[in-house]
């Protein structure tokens, strides 16, 4: 009664609807929700009830400091970059069988990570941002340490390892990496100038092919002499090529006068740098400051002020799925603020981020463009199911959702860093059809593995024996209604009531089922494979 | 009773006075049209001088010697003995067929000027064509954008995409097949549990979207319930759809099937050639071309046939309310390098087959350096004083032709009409 009171004079008092009540209480997510975006976000999978238990959304600083030293962390880093950096690709000039390797997933998948695990090795290790494009090494596995230029240490246990290239290229972090200008190569007409709109696109979110074109018609352009002469002189071209052109000089080390030759795209050529003579005329400046060549690129792009402006953008864009910018967006002061003051650390600008107003809205903001639920990533989905179940989906060499030659990348809403550039951005039909295949077998997976495991021991069935009928009889009907609210709790982070609609709907599934087969330990596998393919599971 | 053609014709001659409630005066044909759009990618960049620039008067453009001008109507083309499929094909279909010649592409990178090609912009981040016309469609269609092969460009409208996957996946998840790649041996649920299972989903999801309210809440869950509608409904075609990838001919074969059946309005195919390796012939550039373009025009003809004599569900033939739109990322350019090849070239050509133009006809064209001629884009006529034809404008154009208001796509839209008219 005294809550009623309560209610009803704050209602009248203030003239509030029960809805508007409802408004304020869920502007922001609750501590569960906050924590489960953060654990997905953060390290790839759910929340365990233990941390959830201990965890204050008022105060999150220390969780999401725990969940930037996660060993989830650098995929997640790698899985945010990867639509940015487009080096996950099944099509590559070269094939393992070039360097005598038979597997060819494992070859374009090493290939693929080069650029992707030095971003990763950056920020788990909290190093400044600008180690990207300074750095004096790339990151190698042993695949990779076999066929590239680089000291790899076969003895070190560790699989990835930060190694120097031995071929004489000057280092500059990612830009040193062969994989990246095997993905983006060149033409004697491109004259890296692509190579050079990529770096200027993923490390300064400046692209010029976003500008727009208009060409004088006086310009022949079948006359190369012609082409040249615009370039420098018609103020349509000008306006780009002054900037792109000393640009692209640059990454004349990288050139490749045989193509499709290993040995060419393996090493680097410094004796071919100065080709931006023949090409392109114009000598490596950068954005009109003097440059010495490649040597320098790397630090010219690390003191250049879009380049925190930029890594805000993307990371803010990644954790908000938002396409967000300086030029729309306000929010972004404080992050880049908190970014530059912790001296370019990307966990500092993370953890800025997850903690913004933007990232914890609820069900019920109405603010524009508001983030109040999220879509699971493909990679987020197989890691999160992985670690509750154990099950991870491979066929022979392939894992079944990085590669689209046998697997489900693509169908489940990944990208191939070609056909499908981005991210699924929204739920679709294929995405939820394998979706549904793989909760289905990671419970079944599941089951089968607590079936041989003591109760007290399970993750997910500690309440039920999974041969009965759960309407055997009123005590273990009632471990039924506890074994499924507690899956609820394990699976989608929720709290549901014992006897609420949502326990009883998944024991009449589970009724459903046994009617059907008289199977409980089928039943309990459809109530799992339920929960994995909830609504809530792939919105956050 | 008026025919869409004249509908579109009459709509576009009204006055601005009565077209006061869209930007460009072109969303009165949306609830009148329901088109159905094929898109036919050559990917790797075609050459226009083989089949669509007949450039024989151009110093500037290297024509092969024995190529040969042909003409039926006002529909010219380039014709080879080596390229019979061409020949064959613009003589049955030339009522049919516009070729567009000249489309400005801004860009000699294959990515970019795909991304251009299908969604007018450079980033990908928003929907092609074929999606925001399948988006749009009045209709309950399980897969309203089917992509058989190619690049594809969801945007915010991912609910409306399926691809069938480079080796046919889908069809192996619709079959479950899928699931004996496994390293696994996990037993798999029974068909009757499956069924009360994906039922008992659809109305969670059910649920989900009408308990959302703002924001991406709002939108997710609704896509979401979209999506699982379609998988359902997927689902349950399996039984009376086949799904296959992979040549030409199956491809356009399902879409045409997809069209039929009422499961789509939009359908993308991609065409590279039997040994796949595509159009991008820095090499060796004429006997690329002719080989790819004779087994695109092959793959045509059949489809136009198929069009012609499959009809939809209300008994319609599919050829009177279906649009091909065939295409190349960019063209090539107009001499041959030193290995018999040609490199990337800023215009291109495109082809517009079916329903909803008036065909015969050729727009656009070449200047003297083999740049696209400036054309009126209320007519298509050639003029001086006109504007180049962009691929944006092409685009608008075919949102246009499929009863979209451009305006509501793309920023400072100016949709080239001369297309439908």
């Amino acid at each position: 009664m005294g809550v009623i009171l309560t209610w009803l004079l704050a209602t009248s008092c203030t003239q509030r609807t029960v809805f508007e009540i409802q408004s304020v209480q869920e502007h922001q997510m609750s501590d569960a929700q906050y924590l489960r975006r953060l654990s997905l976000d953060l390290r790839g999978r759910v929340p365990t009830i233990e941390e959830w238990a201990r965890f204050d959304g008022d105060a999150p600083e220390a969780t999401i400091d725990d969940f930037l030293l996660d060993d989830g962390f650098g995929q997640r880093v790698r899985a945010m970059y990867a639509p940015i950096y487009r080096t996950l690709t099944d099509q590559y000039a070269l094939m393992g069988s070039d360097f005598q390797f038979d597997d060819e997933i494992t070859f374009r998948r090493s290939i693929g990570e080069e650029p992707l695990r030095l971003l990763s090795h950056v920020a788990e290790n909290d190093l400044p941002w600008t180690a990207i494009v300074t750095a004096d090494y790339t990151m190698a596995n042993s695949l990779l340490g076999a066929i590239f230029p680089v000291e790899y240490d076969e003895t070190s246990a560790q699989q990835w390892q930060p190694v120097p290239y031995v071929d004489g290229r000057p280092m500059a972090g990612v830009l040193s990496s062969n994989a990246l200008w095997w993905r983006f190569g060149s033409t004697n007409t491109n004259a890296n100038r692509m190579r050079a709109n990529v770096v200027s696109t993923i490390l300064l979110c400046n692209n010029y092919l976003s500008r727009p074109i208009s060409f004088e018609r006086d310009s022949n352009l079948l006359e190369e002499e012609a082409v040249q002469d615009a370039m420098h002189n018609d103020p349509a071209c000008v306006n780009c090529h002054r900037t792109l052109d000393p640009l692209a000089a640059h990454f004349f080390g990288f050139w490749n006068v045989v193509p499709d030759s290993w040995i060419e795209l393996s090493q680097y050529h410094a004796d071919r740098e100065r080709y931006w003579q023949t090409y392109l005329e114009v000598p490596p400046e950068y954005f009109g400051q003097p440059s010495a060549g490649f040597t320098d690129l790397g630090f010219l792009i690390a003191s250049d002020s879009r380049f925190p402006n930029c890594a805000t953008e993307q990371m803010a864009s990644a954790l908000l799925q938002q396409s967000l910018d300086f030029s729309n967006s306000v929010d972004l002061l404080p992050h880049r603020e908190a970014f530059l003051a912790s001296g370019l650390k990307m966990k500092a600008l993370i953890s800025s981020i997850v903690q913004s107003e933007a990232y914890r809205a609820g069900k019920w903001n109405d603010g524009v463009s508001v983030q109040n639920k999220k879509l699971l990533s493909l990679d987020q989905l197989v890691s999160s199911v992985e670690a509750l179940t154990g099950y991870r989906w491979t066929y022979g060499e392939y894992d079944m959702f990085d590669n689209d030659i046998v697997g489900l990348r693509s169908l489940a809403g990944g990208i191939d860093g070609r056909s499908a550039g981005q991210e699924a951005r929204v739920p679709n039909a294929t995405m939820i059809l394998v979706q549904g295949l793989l909760a289905e077998q990671a419970s079944a997976y599941r089951v089968q593995q607590e079936m041989d495991q003591e109760q007290s021991e399970r993750l997910f069935f500690s309440y039920v024996d999974l041969s009965q009928n759960v309407d055997s009889d009123d005590a273990i009907l009632t471990d039924a209604r506890k074994q499924v609210q507690h899956l609820f709790r394990v699976i989608l982070t929720q709290d549901v009531e014992i006897d609420g609609v949502e326990v009883d709907a998944l024991l009449n599934l589970w009724r459903d089922i046994y009617s059907l087969t008289e199977d409980s330990v089928e039943a309990w596998t459809v109530v799992t494979t339920a929960l994995l393919r909830d609504p809530n599971y792939l919105l956050y | 009773m008026m025919k869409r053609r004249q509908f579109l014709t009459s709509a576009l001659g009204l006055t601005g006075a009565s077209m006061l409630t869209s930007r460009t005066g072109l969303a009165t044909m949306a609830s009148e049209s329901e088109r159905n759009l094929i898109f036919v990618f050559a990917q790797g960049g075609w050459d226009p001088t083989r089949v669509f620039a007949a450039e024989f008067n151009n110093v500037a453009v290297a024509m092969e010697s024995d190529a040969e001008l042909h003409q039926v109507g006002d529909l010219t083309w380039v014709s080879h003995t080596a390229r019979p499929s061409v020949d064959a094909f613009f003589e049955s279909h030339s009522e049919d067929t516009l070729i567009i010649n000249g489309v400005q592409v801004r860009s000699i990178a294959h990515e970019i000027c795909t991304s251009l090609l299908f969604t007018g912009g450079v980033s990908g981040d928003s929907a092609d064509w074929a999606t925001r016309i399948a988006s749009e469609t009045q209709r309950s269609l399980a897969i309203p954008h089917l992509v058989l092969g190619g690049p594809s460009f969801s945007g915010d409208l991912g609910a409306m995409v399926v691809r069938t996957g480079a080796s046919n996946q889908l069809e192996d998840v619709l079959s479950r097949s899928i699931l004996e790649r496994s390293n696994e041996d996990v037993p798999m649920l029974s068909t009757p549990s499956q069924d009360v299972l994906d039922r008992y989903i659809q109305q969670r999801v059910h649920a989900k979207a009408n308990q959302a309210h703002y924001g991406a809440d709002l939108k997710l869950s609704q896509a979401y319930r979209t999506a699982m509608d379609n998988a359902m409904e997927l689902n349950n075609r399996r039984h009376t759809m086949t799904f296959t990838s992979g040549s030409l001919s199956n491809q356009l074969s399902c879409a045409v099937d997809a069209l039929a059946k009422g499961v789509s309005r939009c359908a993308s195919v991609v065409y590279m050639g039997n040994n796949g390796l595509g159009w991008d012939s820095h090499a060796d550039n004429d006997a690329t071309q002719s080989s790819l373009f004779e087994g695109l025009f092959a793959g045509l003809n059949q489809l136009m046939h198929q069009l012609n004599v499959r009809v939809d569900e209300h008994g319609e033939r599919l050829l009177d309310n279906t649009t091909v739109v065939v295409c190349s990322e960019m063209g090539r350019t107009a001499g041959l390098n030193a290995t018999n090849g040609k490199d990337h070239w800023p215009f291109t050509s495109l082809m517009v087959l079916g329903a909803g133009i008036t065909g015969n006809r050729v727009l656009g064209g070449w200047d003297a350096g083999y740049q696209g001629h400036r054309i009126d884009l209320q007519t298509g006529e050639r003029t001086d004083s006109g504007q180049v034809l962009s691929i944006e404008s092409v685009g608008a154009g075919l949102l246009a032709l499929a009863g979209l208001d451009p305006a509501d796509h793309i920023l400072d839209a100016n949709p080239l009409l001369g297309m439908l008219s």
